[in-house]
């Protein structure tokens, strides 16, 4: 792993990045909910 | 008479948040006073349980208490992730997860018990964990595209595992840019479908760098290419699969959480600590 950190509030930003990102990358994968 | 009613409301109103307050700062500066359990939402012997037993030790060490790891896999992390999401906010009881259950989760499952957002409190963010593509060794492909050419001569024969959302994201995107057919099999944990690739039961699976390179070493799996755009540290020569599969782009996440409403104080010092531990050259080289 490549380790780092930082606080919690850009932990908190990033996983409100991370949903949008992971929305896109599953909707271009065609991956339909089960 | 109402005046003094709704005055005496207020009073008791503004008391009770005196008491709360007071309450989280008491539990803050004792904290912690007894273990402190991590929740993981995959098996032991998967990428994150992995790290988490390596800073989990040291954080033992610093906070001057016991770490106590309970591993609850299933339904992609939900078990887990559900179970935190409804604990006590005291600090007591934590989750360290990755991109599955709060990232992914949210656009893979029909139905979602938690929300990664308000059900929790971010932590710390403890680093990202790039996949790699393996293979069974006896399948004759030693690239990416010499897979891809297989598959497209025989539809429907290989396989791919995942035990994470990583993983079968991972799977997906690469059936769809590849422009092949490959059956999806799902394990609850990577350890378990790491096992059936290695006996041959299934073709292929995108795994974490850590946990499939003592398998390479041991040429149990051929590894051909890492999922990020740029080459992991850990095996250089290892192609990219942006080299041939053009826009892959995939890399998890770990990270700390407690459920929603953790005090402010139990937050810092849990940072701090965790902030200490991963920005240590030592640890960074163990975690590498």
């Amino acid at each position: 792993m490549e380790a780092f950190s930082g606080t919690p509030e850009e932990f908190e930003a990033f996983l409100k990045e991370q949903l949008v990102l992971w929305e896109k990358l599953i909707a271009d994968a065609g991956i339909e909910k089960q | 008479m109402i005046m003094g009613l709704r005055r005496y409301w207020c009073l008791a109103a503004a008391a009770a948040a005196v008491l709360v307050a007071m309450s989280e700062t008491a539990l803050a500066q004792t904290y912690p006073t007894r273990n402190i359990t991590l929740v993981l939402p995959f098996a032991a012997g998967s990428g994150t349980d992995t790290t988490t037993r390596l800073i989990s030790k040291e954080l033992g060490v610093a906070l001057g208490v016991g770490m106590v790891i309970d591993n609850r896999a299933g339904a992609n992390g939900s078990i887990a992730a559900n179970y935190v999401a409804r604990s006590a906010p005291d600090g007591y009881t934590l989750f360290v997860t990755t991109n599955t259950t709060h990232s992914a989760n949210p656009y893979l499952l029909k139905t979602m018990n938690y929300d990664p957002i308000k059900d929790f409190t971010p932590i710390a963010r403890t680093g990202d964990l790039p996949f790699m593509l393996v293979i069974h060794p006896d399948i004759p492909a030693n690239s990416v595209a010499e897979l891809i050419a297989l598959a497209k001569k025989e539809p429907g024969k290989y396989t791919y595992a995942s035990g994470s959302s990583s993983a079968s994201v991972s799977g997906a995107t690469f059936a769809r840019l590849a422009g092949i057919d490959l059956l999806h099999v799902p394990y609850k944990s990577s350890p378990p479908a790491l096992t059936d690739v290695i006996a041959g039961r299934i073709s292929m699976m995108f795994i974490d760098v850590p946990t499939g390179l003592p398998h390479v070493n041991a040429k149990a799996l051929k590894p051909l290419a890492v999922t990020t755009k740029r080459k992991s540290a850990l095996l250089p020569d290892l192609p990219t699969m942006d080299e041939t599969v053009k826009g892959f782009d995939i890399t998890s996440w770990q990270g700390y959480l407690g459920p929603a409403n953790l005090p402010k104080d139990v937050v810092v010092r849990l940072n701090a600590e965790i902030r200490k531990i991963v920005e240590r050259p030592d640890i960074k080289n163990q975690l590498a």
